[in-house]
């Protein structure tokens, strides 16, 4: 289990992020025409600016859990990358001390042609785990995935959605993650897998793991994390206690509880 | 660059494991398997010598061992600039969806790409005897001139590695422009052969003083001519300075845009 630290787990201070891109017409752009604009000075289309977040500000201790709420286009797959270290802010810092694991979308960081048993290896090995630290927890990973030896041989891309997650699942609860990253995916898989991880997720975090989940499901979240942030258009639009930024969320938009 | 070294030092284990993903992938699927590596390069020398030594009559003294000093590197370059040129998209899943970083890939071709250029070495050895080639003392210099060359492609890798996400066209600009590069290397013709008029269009070319070495310490057992080490040298370090830069300008925008 990785030791409980001290100060937070993870601290972000006034992160913003913009995508930026140049639209051009014939979709996209080849080295032959951008060489061609340069020694022609012929005009490029001006830049398209997405602000995807701004000046955003918390901080998680161990053992907490935080859930990341908003509408699609909020930010919060933004920012669930930037905390992964995927995407680098424009400005501002994160700080993650120890190691994180994802889970990002379906099946996510798999490589579809290589198989479950070679995926969750290079999972671990991404992630800083050494080869030899992962092969001592393998089997361990593969019964907690409950795929059978054939499963785990076959490619990732005749995996159904729920073994895909079960496996990414596995491989990142036995990391021994001082953050763990989710989105989304916990609502795939049948229930008696739900329960298995949600299980799984406190023994973590009675270790000291935070928790950092993006989710529409608000049942869920009420259930697991004691604050939220609410992401509208990249903005912080509230954060606290998770009932409060909830009842909040969910008096404007007229949802009704899940 | 020393970021780069850095990069990949923190993530050797990583890279070991990928890149013996990487070779066994590539033999295992081939009908013949492993025989394939040497009966593949065997079948090509015995096509060019009887086209340019039998049919075209290039007069070169034992042509099959002067074509060979100078096919074997040249295959390892061809391939393995081409395999990087790809790398980074194929690496999609990894680097898009995990904290992959993108200069692993190209660097994973290029360990491969070694490794099967090294299995092919005692094969080159076994066909220089057989021509009597005077094997002596200057093979000495080999591992020399395969240091030299792995940082040459490397640092060509990792630039068309990078550009091809942004530009979808480098792969295709690469096959286009590696079968000119060809013709213009003395790997099929002694250099002795060319015009005088015409030599520039050699010593303009990186490769012919990377290739050159070669035929000298494997071909004529001398040492090289120290005029190539110098520029393969010089060529070698502006080349990965060139793929560093290329790909730290990008590196930030690559998990985006693949």
């Amino acid at each position: 289990m990785s030791s409980p630290a001290l100060g937070p787990i993870v601290s972000v201070e006034g992160v913003s992020k913009t995508f930026r891109y140049r639209p051009y017409a014939r979709g996209s752009l080849t080295l032959k025409s951008a060489l061609l604009d340069l020694v022609l000075f012929r005009p490029r289309p001006p830049k398209v600016e997405t602000a995807a977040l701004s000046e955003l500000s918390f901080e998680v201790a161990p053992g907490e859990a935080l859930a990341v709420l908003g509408k699609n286009g909020a930010g919060k797959s933004t920012l669930l990358r930037i905390l992964a270290g995927i995407y680098r802010p424009d400005s501002g810092s994160v700080s993650v001390q120890g190691r994180r694991a994802l889970l990002l979308e379906l099946g996510a960081g798999f490589h579809p042609e290589l198989s479950g048993r070679e995926n969750a290896r290079i999972s671990a090995l991404v992630a800083g785990l050494s080869d030899s630290e992962f092969q001592a927890r393998a089997e361990e990973v593969f019964a907690f995935a409950e795929l059978s030896e054939e499963q785990l041989d076959a490619p990732v891309r005749t995996y159904s959605s729920g073994m895909a997650v079960r496996l990414g699942f596995a491989v990142a609860a036995h990391l021994d993650p001082a953050l763990l990253i989710v989105d989304e995916v916990l609502a795939v898989g049948d229930v008696a897998f739900q329960a298995k991880c949600r299980e799984r997720i406190s023994a973590l975090r009675e270790g000291g793991t935070a928790l950092i989940l993006a989710s529409h499901a608000y049942g869920e979240v009420r259930e697991t994390c004691s604050r939220a942030l609410w992401l509208e258009g990249g903005r912080l639009r509230q954060s606290g206690p998770t009932a409060e930024v909830l009842d909040a969320l969910e008096a404007e938009s007229q949802v009704p509880t899940a | 660059m020393i970021g780069l070294a850095g990069e990949y030092l923190e993530r050797r284990r990583l890279v070991w494991v990928l890149a013996q993903r990487e070779l066994i992938a590539r033999y295992r699927g081939t009908a013949l398997g492993f025989l394939w590596t040497f009966l593949h390069p065997l079948l090509l020398l015995l096509v060019y010598s009887l086209v340019f030594g039998t049919f075209v009559r290039i007069e070169v003294e034992h042509y099959p061992a002067f074509l060979f000093a100078g096919l074997l590197p040249w295959w390892w370059f061809a391939k393995t600039l081409a395999v990087s040129s790809t790398s980074l998209l194929a690496d999609a899943p990894w680097i898009r969806q995990a904290a992959f970083p993108a200069s692993i890939s190209p660097l994973v071709a290029n360990l491969a790409g070694a490794v099967d250029f090294l299995l092919g070495v005692p094969l080159l050895i076994g066909v220089l005897a057989w021509q009597g080639a005077p094997l002596g003392v200057h093979l000495l210099w080999l591992p020399l001139l395969v240091l030299l060359q792995f940082v040459f492609t490397l640092g060509l890798g990792l630039a068309a590695g990078a550009l091809s996400v942004r530009f979808r066209d480098t792969v295709q600009l690469i096959q286009a422009l590696t079968p000119i590069l060809f013709f213009l290397t003395p790997v099929i013709y002694p250099p002795s052969q060319v015009p005088a008029r015409f030599e520039w269009l050699l010593e303009l070319n990186p490769l012919t003083h990377l290739i050159r070495p070669y035929q000298a310490v494997l071909y004529e057992g001398q040492a090289p001519a120290l005029w190539d080490l110098g520029l393969a040298t010089a060529a070698a370090l502006v080349a990965l300075a060139i793929g560093a830069v290329t790909l730290d300008r990008l590196r930030d925008r690559i998990p985006e845009e693949l």
